[in-house]
């Protein structure tokens, strides 16, 4: 369209018209390189955690769980070598077995998690649903175990108060149950509200209880 | 006759592969641990045993770290913080035990 003439009575509202298109469009190029800039922010909110896969809180957590396992097993040691025949007689009475078959039963529930995300990255969503549900399965027959044991010692009259070594083992073993519990209701959650993210964090939580299981068991119930 | 080139295995293939070395290194360390003695003696099971059993430990929580905490493509500061964690706490209770027993 071209422009009224400078003498015309319109060429005023034109200038004026061309002045508020200008300006119009350099607010909306204001707000696009913003949108730029806190995108670029929030890349980089964590700093090195966000290079580590899923929420960066969740590896908050996970360092801090590693590190308060790590500070229990370094008390247990201690405890070890005050009075090593104690400990190595009432580990003694343990049950070896149960304690291999819930290892077995973890790194399985494990594999279904890491299924579940893979599965969820593919946007599978039935699949992923179906191996969080498997894994929580899993889960709960590692608890009915762990229940099953606890309530054979409190039948031969083992309790937390029995000796440094039980009160340690309740201690750890106890704690561990409970992620587990907390690890089932958060793959509950993260199976309704489906987002790759949400599976991808709620399933580092479970291997790291699963990590958790790992060191544990051979120290509290074979190394002796 | 040229080779063919190897074909990068399947995350799934992966995954699967870890959950099977994971369960037999799980297997070998209750062999190591006399996992199915049930008499109930606390019979030592000896310095090569304990040693046995921590490095399966150390190996188990490398390939879940590596592969179920999807560790192996971040950057390998992270990867080696996690393994020396697992390390120190496996070389502590051998030393413990050596401390303890003797070798």
């Amino acid at each position: 369209m071209r422009p009224p003439d400078k003498d015309s009575d319109f060429y005023d509202a034109y200038l004026k018209e061309i002045t508020t298109a200008k300006d119009k469009e350099q607010t909306t190029s204001d707000n696009s390189n913003q949108a730029i800039d806190t995108t670029a922010v929030n890349r980089s909110t964590w700093g090195p955690l966000d290079a580590l896969p899923g929420n960066p809180m969740m590896w908050i957590l996970i360092i801090s769980e590693l590190m308060v396992f790590g500070l229990l097993l370094a008390g247990y040691c201690i405890k070890f070598l005050e009075n090593p025949d104690l400990f190595v007689n009432s580990q003694a009475g343990l049950n070896r077995l149960i304690g291999g078959i819930n290892t077995l039963i973890l790194i399985t529930s494990g594999l279904f998690a890491a299924l579940a995300n893979e599965t969820s990255r593919e946007n599978k969503t039935y699949s992923s649903r179906f191996f969080l549900s498997v894994t929580a399965v899993f889960g709960l027959l590692f608890l009915v175990l762990k229940f099953y044991e606890y309530s054979e010692k409190a039948a031969i009259g083992i309790s937390i108060e029995t000796n440094s070594f039980y009160t340690l083992f309740y201690l750890m073993t106890g704690f561990h149950a409970a992620h587990v519990i907390f690890g089932i209701l958060l793959l509950g959650l993260v199976g309704f509200y489906k987002r790759h993210e949400n599976i991808q964090t709620a399933c580092a939580f479970w291997h790291m209880v699963d990590l958790i299981w790992l060191i544990l068991y051979p120290i509290l119930y074979l190394v002796r | 006759m040229r080779n063919a080139p190897l074909k990068k295995p399947t995350p799934i293939f992966r995954l699967l592969l870890t959950w099977l070395l994971m369960s037999g290194l799980t297997m070998i360390s209750m062999l190591s641990g006399d996992v199915f003695d049930t008499k109930e003696i606390a019979t030592p099971i000896g310095f090569i045993s304990v040693g046995i059993l921590m490095l399966t430990t150390l190996f188990k929580c490398r390939l879940l770290l590596l592969d179920f905490l999807e560790l192996r493509h971040v950057a390998p500061q992270w990867r080696r913080g996690f393994f020396f964690a697992i390390f120190i706490i496996t070389a502590m209770v051998l030393a413990t035990y050596v401390l303890a027993f003797g070798i």
